[in-house]
Protein backbone atom coordinates (compact mmCIF):
# COMPACT_ATOMS: atom_id res chain seq x y z
CA UNK A 1 0.00 0.00 0.00
CA UNK A 2 1.10 3.30 -0.85
CA UNK A 3 2.35 5.91 1.95
CA UNK A 4 -1.71 7.54 2.45
CA UNK A 5 -2.59 4.51 4.24
CA UNK A 6 -0.03 5.16 6.90
CA UNK A 7 -1.39 8.37 7.48
CA UNK A 8 -3.35 8.50 10.84
CA UNK A 9 -5.32 11.92 12.94
CA UNK A 10 -5.20 10.61 16.40
CA UNK A 11 -6.88 14.03 17.78
CA UNK A 12 -9.72 12.54 15.85
CA UNK A 13 -10.79 9.24 15.42
CA UNK A 14 -13.56 10.38 13.07
CA UNK A 15 -11.46 11.60 10.55
CA UNK A 16 -9.21 9.04 11.25
CA UNK A 17 -12.30 6.33 10.57
CA UNK A 18 -13.60 8.42 7.69
CA UNK A 19 -10.30 8.01 5.73
CA UNK A 20 -9.85 4.61 6.35
CA UNK A 21 -13.11 3.64 4.95
CA UNK A 22 -12.26 6.31 2.20
CA UNK A 23 -8.91 4.04 1.67
CA UNK A 24 -10.40 1.27 1.27
CA UNK A 25 -12.86 2.23 -1.64
CA UNK A 26 -12.42 -0.20 -4.39
CA UNK A 27 -12.10 2.65 -6.42
CA UNK A 28 -9.35 4.38 -4.15
CA UNK A 29 -6.80 1.27 -4.22
CA UNK A 30 -7.36 0.31 -7.57
CA UNK A 31 -5.82 4.68 -7.88
CA UNK A 32 -3.72 3.86 -5.16
CA UNK A 33 -1.81 0.51 -6.82
CA UNK A 34 -1.83 2.27 -10.37
CA UNK A 35 1.37 4.82 -9.43
CA UNK A 36 2.97 2.18 -8.43
CA UNK A 37 5.60 0.96 -11.30
CA UNK A 38 4.75 -2.69 -12.03
CA UNK A 39 6.66 -4.72 -13.64
CA UNK A 40 7.15 -5.07 -17.58
CA UNK A 41 4.47 -7.66 -18.32
CA UNK A 42 4.67 -10.52 -20.50
CA UNK A 43 2.97 -10.45 -24.15
CA UNK A 44 2.60 -13.45 -26.58
CA UNK A 45 5.25 -11.39 -29.36
CA UNK A 46 4.64 -14.19 -31.72
CA UNK A 47 0.15 -13.42 -32.00
CA UNK A 48 -0.96 -11.28 -34.73
CA UNK A 49 -3.00 -8.77 -32.86
CA UNK A 50 0.15 -7.97 -30.55
CA UNK A 51 2.09 -7.55 -34.37
CA UNK A 52 -0.82 -5.87 -35.51
CA UNK A 53 -0.55 -3.39 -32.16
CA UNK A 54 3.39 -2.99 -32.70
CA UNK A 55 2.73 -1.59 -36.49
CA UNK A 56 -0.05 0.61 -35.60
CA UNK A 57 1.75 1.87 -32.78
CA UNK A 58 4.57 3.12 -34.79
CA UNK A 59 2.21 4.10 -37.54
CA UNK A 60 0.42 6.50 -35.27
CA UNK A 61 3.57 7.61 -33.61
CA UNK A 62 5.83 8.98 -36.94
CA UNK A 63 2.39 10.31 -38.59
CA UNK A 64 1.20 12.30 -35.78
CA UNK A 65 5.38 13.28 -35.30
CA UNK A 66 5.49 14.18 -39.32
CA UNK A 67 2.55 16.31 -39.33
CA UNK A 68 3.19 18.12 -36.45
CA UNK A 69 6.95 18.66 -37.85
CA UNK A 70 5.08 20.12 -41.32
CA UNK A 71 2.71 22.42 -39.31
CA UNK A 72 5.79 23.72 -37.14
CA UNK A 73 8.03 24.59 -40.42
CA UNK A 74 4.72 26.18 -41.84
CA UNK A 75 3.84 27.88 -38.84
CA UNK A 76 7.12 29.64 -38.30
CA UNK A 77 7.79 30.97 -41.99
CA UNK A 78 3.97 32.06 -41.88
CA UNK A 79 5.14 33.80 -38.52
CA UNK A 80 8.08 35.60 -39.71
CA UNK A 81 5.79 37.08 -42.49
CA UNK A 82 2.59 37.43 -41.09
CA UNK A 83 3.10 37.88 -37.38
CA UNK A 84 2.26 40.94 -36.80
CA UNK A 85 -1.21 41.26 -38.49
CA UNK A 86 -4.13 41.07 -36.78
CA UNK A 87 -6.59 38.29 -37.02
CA UNK A 88 -9.86 37.96 -37.09
CA UNK A 89 -11.85 34.44 -36.31
CA UNK A 90 -14.63 36.47 -34.12
CA UNK A 91 -16.82 36.35 -38.10
CA UNK A 92 -16.84 33.42 -39.68
CA UNK A 93 -15.85 33.40 -43.17
CA UNK A 94 -14.47 30.01 -44.24
CA UNK A 95 -11.48 29.36 -45.67
CA UNK A 96 -10.81 30.40 -49.20
CA UNK A 97 -11.50 27.27 -51.73
CA UNK A 98 -7.40 26.66 -51.69
CA UNK A 99 -7.54 25.65 -48.12
CA UNK A 100 -10.62 23.22 -48.67
CA UNK A 101 -9.48 19.94 -50.47
CA UNK A 102 -6.33 18.49 -50.61
CA UNK A 103 -5.24 18.98 -54.37
CA UNK A 104 -5.54 22.61 -52.97
CA UNK A 105 -3.40 22.63 -50.71
CA UNK A 106 -0.56 20.91 -52.62
CA UNK A 107 -0.97 24.00 -55.20
CA UNK A 108 -1.15 26.34 -52.61
CA UNK A 109 2.10 24.65 -50.91
CA UNK A 110 3.61 24.52 -54.64
CA UNK A 111 3.04 28.04 -55.03
CA UNK A 112 4.88 29.12 -51.99
CA UNK A 113 1.79 29.75 -50.01
CA UNK A 114 2.99 29.55 -46.19
CA UNK A 115 -0.29 28.83 -44.86
CA UNK A 116 -0.73 26.21 -47.29
CA UNK A 117 2.27 24.43 -45.70
CA UNK A 118 0.62 24.42 -42.17
CA UNK A 119 -2.90 22.84 -44.26
CA UNK A 120 -0.34 20.47 -45.86
CA UNK A 121 0.60 19.35 -42.20
CA UNK A 122 -3.23 19.21 -41.12
CA UNK A 123 -3.73 17.08 -43.91
CA UNK A 124 -0.91 14.38 -42.63
CA UNK A 125 -2.86 14.55 -39.14
CA UNK A 126 -5.98 13.51 -40.49
CA UNK A 127 -4.03 11.15 -42.95
CA UNK A 128 -2.98 9.41 -39.85
CA UNK A 129 -5.86 7.40 -38.41
CA UNK A 130 -7.43 6.81 -41.88
CA UNK A 131 -4.15 4.73 -42.89
CA UNK A 132 -3.99 3.44 -39.73
CA UNK A 133 -7.74 1.68 -40.52
CA UNK A 134 -6.12 0.95 -43.90
CA UNK A 135 -3.58 -1.05 -42.85
CA UNK A 136 -5.21 -3.18 -40.03
CA UNK A 137 -7.87 -3.72 -42.98
CA UNK A 138 -4.79 -5.45 -45.06
CA UNK A 139 -3.70 -6.91 -41.69
CA UNK A 140 -6.84 -8.93 -41.55
CA UNK A 141 -6.95 -9.84 -44.64
CA UNK A 142 -3.92 -11.58 -44.60
CA UNK A 143 -5.00 -13.42 -41.65
CA UNK A 144 -8.48 -14.52 -43.16
CA UNK A 145 -9.97 -13.07 -40.59
CA UNK A 146 -13.33 -12.28 -42.11
CA UNK A 147 -15.23 -10.47 -39.39
CA UNK A 148 -12.88 -7.45 -38.73
CA UNK A 149 -12.46 -7.74 -42.40
CA UNK A 150 -16.03 -6.60 -42.92
CA UNK A 151 -15.56 -4.04 -39.95
CA UNK A 152 -12.80 -2.59 -41.03
CA UNK A 153 -13.98 -2.68 -44.58
CA UNK A 154 -16.75 -0.48 -43.20
CA UNK A 155 -15.11 2.17 -41.43
CA UNK A 156 -13.11 2.45 -44.29
CA UNK A 157 -16.36 3.34 -46.52
CA UNK A 158 -17.47 5.62 -44.19
CA UNK A 159 -13.96 7.71 -44.26
CA UNK A 160 -13.96 7.57 -47.96
CA UNK A 161 -17.37 8.43 -48.26
CA UNK A 162 -16.96 11.73 -45.81
CA UNK A 163 -13.15 12.53 -47.17
CA UNK A 164 -14.00 12.24 -51.39
CA UNK A 165 -17.96 12.78 -51.04
CA UNK A 166 -17.56 16.60 -49.55
CA UNK A 167 -16.12 17.55 -53.30
CA UNK A 168 -18.38 15.40 -55.42
CA UNK B 1 -4.14 29.57 -26.68
CA UNK B 2 -0.80 27.37 -26.67
CA UNK B 3 -1.28 26.71 -22.74
CA UNK B 4 -4.90 25.84 -23.06
CA UNK B 5 -4.04 23.42 -25.93
CA UNK B 6 -1.03 21.79 -24.06
CA UNK B 7 -3.81 21.11 -21.03
CA UNK B 8 -6.58 19.69 -23.44
CA UNK B 9 -4.17 17.50 -24.59
CA UNK B 10 -3.09 15.96 -21.67
CA UNK B 11 -6.09 15.80 -20.40
CA UNK B 12 -7.67 14.75 -23.21
CA UNK B 13 -4.89 11.94 -23.26
CA UNK B 14 -5.46 11.21 -19.91
CA UNK B 15 -9.45 10.65 -19.64
CA UNK B 16 -9.92 9.54 -23.24
CA UNK B 17 -12.43 11.93 -23.53
CA UNK B 18 -10.38 13.87 -26.08
CA UNK B 19 -9.08 17.47 -26.22
CA UNK B 20 -11.92 18.50 -27.98
CA UNK B 21 -14.16 18.85 -24.53
CA UNK B 22 -11.57 21.76 -23.50
CA UNK B 23 -10.58 23.24 -26.71
CA UNK B 24 -13.94 24.54 -28.11
CA UNK B 25 -15.23 25.93 -24.91
CA UNK B 26 -11.59 27.55 -24.56
CA UNK B 27 -11.62 29.40 -27.94
CA UNK B 28 -15.14 30.16 -28.49
CA UNK B 29 -15.89 31.60 -24.47
CA UNK B 30 -12.32 32.95 -23.83
CA UNK B 31 -10.83 33.95 -27.38
CA UNK B 32 -14.17 34.75 -28.73
CA UNK B 33 -14.07 32.52 -32.03
CA UNK B 34 -16.59 31.65 -33.69
CA UNK B 35 -17.17 28.41 -32.96
CA UNK B 36 -17.05 26.90 -36.62
CA UNK B 37 -13.53 27.33 -36.73
CA UNK B 38 -13.35 26.46 -32.88
CA UNK B 39 -15.10 23.14 -34.25
CA UNK B 40 -12.69 22.80 -37.29
CA UNK B 41 -9.61 23.26 -34.44
CA UNK B 42 -10.98 20.94 -31.90
CA UNK B 43 -10.92 18.27 -34.73
CA UNK B 44 -7.54 19.02 -35.45
CA UNK B 45 -6.64 18.44 -31.51
CA UNK B 46 -8.46 15.79 -31.00
CA UNK B 47 -6.51 13.57 -33.64
CA UNK B 48 -3.47 14.15 -32.61
CA UNK B 49 -4.48 13.73 -28.96
CA UNK B 50 -5.47 10.19 -30.34
CA UNK B 51 -2.65 9.73 -32.68
CA UNK B 52 -0.24 10.60 -29.86
CA UNK B 53 -1.75 8.85 -26.69
CA UNK B 54 -3.23 6.05 -28.91
CA UNK B 55 0.29 4.55 -30.04
CA UNK B 56 1.69 4.83 -26.32
CA UNK B 57 -1.68 3.26 -24.64
CA UNK B 58 -1.58 0.55 -27.73
CA UNK B 59 2.26 -0.46 -26.84
CA UNK B 60 1.72 -0.52 -22.92
CA UNK B 61 -1.50 -3.23 -23.62
CA UNK B 62 -3.98 -1.31 -22.47
CA UNK B 63 -6.25 -0.43 -25.71
CA UNK B 64 -8.25 -2.97 -27.10
CA UNK B 65 -7.78 -2.86 -30.90
CA UNK B 66 -10.47 -5.05 -32.03
CA UNK B 67 -13.04 -3.76 -29.74
CA UNK B 68 -11.70 -0.12 -31.02
CA UNK B 69 -12.16 -1.18 -34.66
CA UNK B 70 -15.65 -2.94 -33.87
CA UNK B 71 -16.89 0.25 -32.26
CA UNK B 72 -15.54 2.67 -34.79
CA UNK B 73 -18.12 1.32 -37.18
CA UNK B 74 -20.68 3.13 -35.26
CA UNK B 75 -18.72 5.91 -34.08
CA UNK B 76 -17.92 6.51 -38.22
CA UNK B 77 -21.32 6.03 -39.29
CA UNK B 78 -23.13 8.42 -36.66
CA UNK B 79 -20.14 11.10 -37.33
CA UNK B 80 -20.94 11.17 -40.69
CA UNK B 81 -24.57 11.81 -40.11
CA UNK B 82 -23.76 14.44 -37.56
CA UNK B 83 -21.47 16.39 -39.83
CA UNK B 84 -24.54 16.12 -42.13
CA UNK B 85 -26.85 17.91 -39.79
CA UNK B 86 -24.07 20.58 -38.59
CA UNK B 87 -25.04 22.76 -41.54
CA UNK B 88 -28.32 22.92 -41.00
CA UNK B 89 -28.75 23.39 -37.47
CA UNK B 90 -28.62 26.81 -35.95
CA UNK B 91 -25.67 28.31 -34.19
CA UNK B 92 -27.64 29.29 -30.65
CA UNK B 93 -29.16 25.58 -30.75
CA UNK B 94 -25.45 23.93 -31.32
CA UNK B 95 -24.36 26.09 -28.71
CA UNK B 96 -26.68 24.36 -26.60
CA UNK B 97 -26.52 21.18 -27.17
CA UNK B 98 -22.82 21.44 -26.26
CA UNK B 99 -23.18 22.85 -23.22
CA UNK B 100 -25.55 20.35 -21.80
CA UNK B 101 -23.48 17.89 -23.46
CA UNK B 102 -20.36 19.32 -21.17
CA UNK B 103 -22.75 19.21 -18.11
CA UNK B 104 -23.74 15.60 -18.96
CA UNK B 105 -19.73 14.62 -19.10
CA UNK B 106 -19.34 16.39 -15.60
CA UNK B 107 -21.70 14.87 -13.80
CA UNK B 108 -21.12 11.24 -15.70
CA UNK B 109 -17.04 12.21 -14.70
CA UNK B 110 -18.39 11.68 -11.11
CA UNK B 111 -20.19 8.47 -11.27
CA UNK B 112 -18.54 5.76 -9.34
CA UNK B 113 -17.28 2.77 -11.50
CA UNK B 114 -16.97 -0.72 -11.17
CA UNK B 115 -13.63 -2.89 -11.49
CA UNK B 116 -15.14 -5.90 -10.32
CA UNK B 117 -14.79 -8.31 -12.47
CA UNK B 118 -17.29 -11.11 -13.26
CA UNK B 119 -16.49 -14.67 -14.41
CA UNK B 120 -19.99 -15.01 -16.26
CA UNK B 121 -19.84 -17.19 -20.06
CA UNK B 122 -18.82 -15.26 -22.83
CA UNK B 123 -22.20 -13.77 -24.69
CA UNK B 124 -21.91 -15.55 -28.26
CA UNK B 125 -21.21 -12.10 -29.82
CA UNK B 126 -17.89 -11.38 -27.79
CA UNK B 127 -16.78 -14.92 -28.50
CA UNK B 128 -17.27 -14.25 -32.17
CA UNK B 129 -16.21 -11.07 -32.19
CA UNK B 130 -13.35 -11.73 -30.17
CA UNK B 131 -13.75 -9.08 -27.88
CA UNK B 132 -11.69 -10.25 -24.78
CA UNK B 133 -8.40 -9.50 -23.75
CA UNK B 134 -6.03 -8.79 -20.98
CA UNK B 135 -4.42 -5.80 -19.45
CA UNK B 136 -1.61 -4.89 -17.10
CA UNK B 137 -2.25 -4.52 -13.68
CA UNK B 138 0.53 -4.38 -10.38
CA UNK B 139 -0.82 -8.17 -9.91
CA UNK B 140 -0.10 -9.38 -13.78
CA UNK B 141 -2.47 -9.70 -16.65
CA UNK B 142 -5.70 -9.53 -15.90
CA UNK B 143 -8.46 -10.64 -18.68
CA UNK B 144 -11.60 -9.53 -18.98
CA UNK B 145 -14.25 -9.40 -21.75
CA UNK B 146 -17.04 -7.33 -23.09
CA UNK B 147 -20.74 -7.17 -22.27
CA UNK B 148 -23.98 -5.92 -23.40
CA UNK B 149 -22.25 -5.32 -27.11
CA UNK B 150 -25.75 -4.61 -29.43
CA UNK B 151 -26.59 -1.58 -26.71
CA UNK B 152 -22.48 -0.31 -26.77
CA UNK B 153 -22.61 -0.30 -29.61
CA UNK B 154 -25.74 1.85 -30.30
CA UNK B 155 -24.44 4.01 -27.42
CA UNK B 156 -21.70 4.24 -29.90
CA UNK B 157 -23.91 5.61 -32.43
CA UNK B 158 -24.71 8.42 -30.99
CA UNK B 159 -21.44 9.46 -29.30
CA UNK B 160 -20.77 9.60 -32.94
CA UNK B 161 -23.32 11.69 -33.87
CA UNK B 162 -22.31 14.19 -31.26
CA UNK B 163 -19.10 14.25 -32.17
CA UNK B 164 -19.86 15.27 -35.97
CA UNK B 165 -22.19 17.48 -34.82
CA UNK B 166 -20.26 19.17 -32.29
CA UNK B 167 -16.67 18.26 -33.28
CA UNK B 168 -15.95 16.67 -29.16
CA UNK B 169 -14.72 13.58 -29.50
CA UNK B 170 -17.39 12.96 -27.04
CA UNK B 171 -15.64 10.81 -25.41
CA UNK B 172 -17.89 11.07 -22.23
CA UNK B 173 -20.21 9.07 -24.15
CA UNK B 174 -17.72 6.35 -25.28
CA UNK B 175 -15.92 5.61 -22.02
CA UNK B 176 -19.65 5.35 -20.62
CA UNK B 177 -20.80 2.83 -23.22
CA UNK B 178 -17.72 0.31 -22.42
CA UNK B 179 -17.26 1.14 -18.60
CA UNK B 180 -20.93 1.06 -17.58
CA UNK B 181 -22.69 -1.02 -20.60
CA UNK B 182 -19.88 -2.96 -21.79
CA UNK B 183 -18.81 -3.23 -18.39
CA UNK B 184 -14.78 -2.99 -19.51
CA UNK B 185 -12.09 -2.18 -16.70
CA UNK B 186 -12.16 1.72 -16.59
CA UNK B 187 -8.41 2.31 -17.95
CA UNK B 188 -9.38 -0.03 -21.03
CA UNK B 189 -12.62 1.81 -21.56
CA UNK B 190 -10.28 5.49 -21.82
CA UNK B 191 -7.62 4.18 -23.44
CA UNK B 192 -9.78 2.52 -26.14
CA UNK B 193 -11.61 5.68 -26.51
CA UNK B 194 -8.62 7.53 -27.33
CA UNK B 195 -7.88 4.96 -29.92
CA UNK B 196 -10.93 5.12 -31.50
CA UNK B 197 -11.74 9.22 -31.33
CA UNK B 198 -8.90 9.99 -33.88
CA UNK B 199 -10.91 7.89 -36.64
CA UNK B 200 -14.60 9.80 -35.85
CA UNK B 201 -12.73 13.08 -35.84
CA UNK B 202 -11.13 12.41 -39.03
CA UNK B 203 -14.49 11.56 -40.76
CA UNK B 204 -15.63 15.03 -39.29
CA UNK B 205 -12.32 16.65 -40.51
CA UNK B 206 -13.01 15.97 -44.17
CA UNK B 207 -16.18 17.08 -44.03
CA UNK B 208 -15.24 20.60 -42.00
CA UNK B 209 -11.97 21.21 -44.28
CA UNK B 210 -14.54 21.05 -47.16
CA UNK B 211 -16.88 23.38 -45.82
CA UNK B 212 -13.67 26.33 -44.89
CA UNK B 213 -13.85 25.51 -40.82
CA UNK B 214 -10.34 24.52 -41.03
CA UNK B 215 -8.19 27.60 -40.79
CA UNK B 216 -4.18 26.88 -40.84
CA UNK B 217 -3.81 30.14 -38.08
CA UNK B 218 -5.98 28.31 -35.15
CA UNK B 219 -5.14 25.08 -35.67
CA UNK B 220 -1.44 25.84 -35.56
CA UNK B 221 -0.96 26.93 -31.91
CA UNK B 222 -3.66 24.53 -30.78
CA UNK B 223 -2.23 21.09 -32.81
CA UNK B 224 1.50 22.13 -31.11
CA UNK B 225 -0.23 22.75 -27.90
CA UNK B 226 -2.20 19.17 -27.84
CA UNK B 227 0.65 17.29 -28.98
CA UNK B 228 3.09 17.70 -26.18
CA UNK B 229 0.20 17.34 -23.80
CA UNK B 230 -1.06 14.46 -24.80
CA UNK B 231 2.77 12.58 -24.79
CA UNK B 232 2.62 13.91 -21.24
CA UNK B 233 -0.86 12.65 -20.33
CA UNK B 234 -0.30 9.36 -22.00
CA UNK B 235 2.87 8.76 -20.09
CA UNK B 236 1.13 9.64 -16.92
CA UNK B 237 -1.79 7.45 -16.90
CA UNK B 238 -0.19 5.13 -14.70
CA UNK B 239 1.06 7.60 -12.27
CA UNK B 240 -1.90 10.18 -11.71
CA UNK B 241 -4.44 10.52 -8.99
CA UNK B 242 -7.71 10.11 -11.81
CA UNK B 243 -10.02 10.90 -8.71
CA UNK B 244 -8.83 14.60 -8.39
CA UNK B 245 -8.30 14.89 -11.83
CA UNK B 246 -11.74 13.66 -12.32
CA UNK B 247 -13.30 16.98 -9.84
CA UNK B 248 -11.05 19.37 -11.57
CA UNK B 249 -12.53 18.01 -14.96
CA UNK B 250 -15.91 18.14 -14.03
CA UNK B 251 -15.95 21.69 -12.79
CA UNK B 252 -14.09 23.42 -15.35
CA UNK B 253 -16.97 21.39 -18.07
CA UNK B 254 -19.67 22.76 -15.68
CA UNK B 255 -17.93 26.47 -15.58
CA UNK B 256 -17.40 26.33 -19.73
CA UNK B 257 -20.68 25.07 -20.55
CA UNK B 258 -22.80 28.11 -18.54
CA UNK B 259 -20.35 30.64 -20.00
CA UNK B 260 -21.42 29.56 -23.40
CA UNK B 261 -24.79 29.58 -22.81
CA UNK B 262 -24.39 32.96 -21.67
CA UNK B 263 -22.15 34.22 -24.66
CA UNK B 264 -24.83 32.55 -27.29
CA UNK B 265 -28.03 33.97 -25.09
CA UNK B 266 -27.09 36.68 -22.59
CA UNK B 267 -27.33 39.55 -25.72
CA UNK B 268 -31.22 38.68 -26.07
Amino acid sequence: MPPESEVQIPTSTVTAQALSIALEHPLVVDLSVSCQDYAQHQLDERSPDYRLGIILSNLLKYGVWLATAIVLLGGILYLVRHGMEPVNYHIFQGEPDMFRSPAGVIDAVLSGRRRGIVQLGLLFLIATPVLRVLVSFIFFIKQRDIPYVVITGLVISGLLYSLLGAYF
Amino acid sequence: MWAGSFLAGFLGALTGLGGGVVIVPLLTSVFGVDIRYAIGASLVSVIATSCAAASTYIRQGYANLRLGMFLEVATTIGAIVGALLATMISIKLLTLVLAIVLLYSAYLAQQPRSEVLTDDAEEALTQQLQLHGTYPTPDGLMSYQAYSVPLGFGLMSIAGVLSGLLGIGSGALKVLAMDQVMRLPFKVSTTTSSFTIGVTAAVSAGVYLARGYIDPGLSMPVMLGVFPGAWLGAKALMGTKVSVLRVVFSVVLVVMSFKMVYNAFGEM
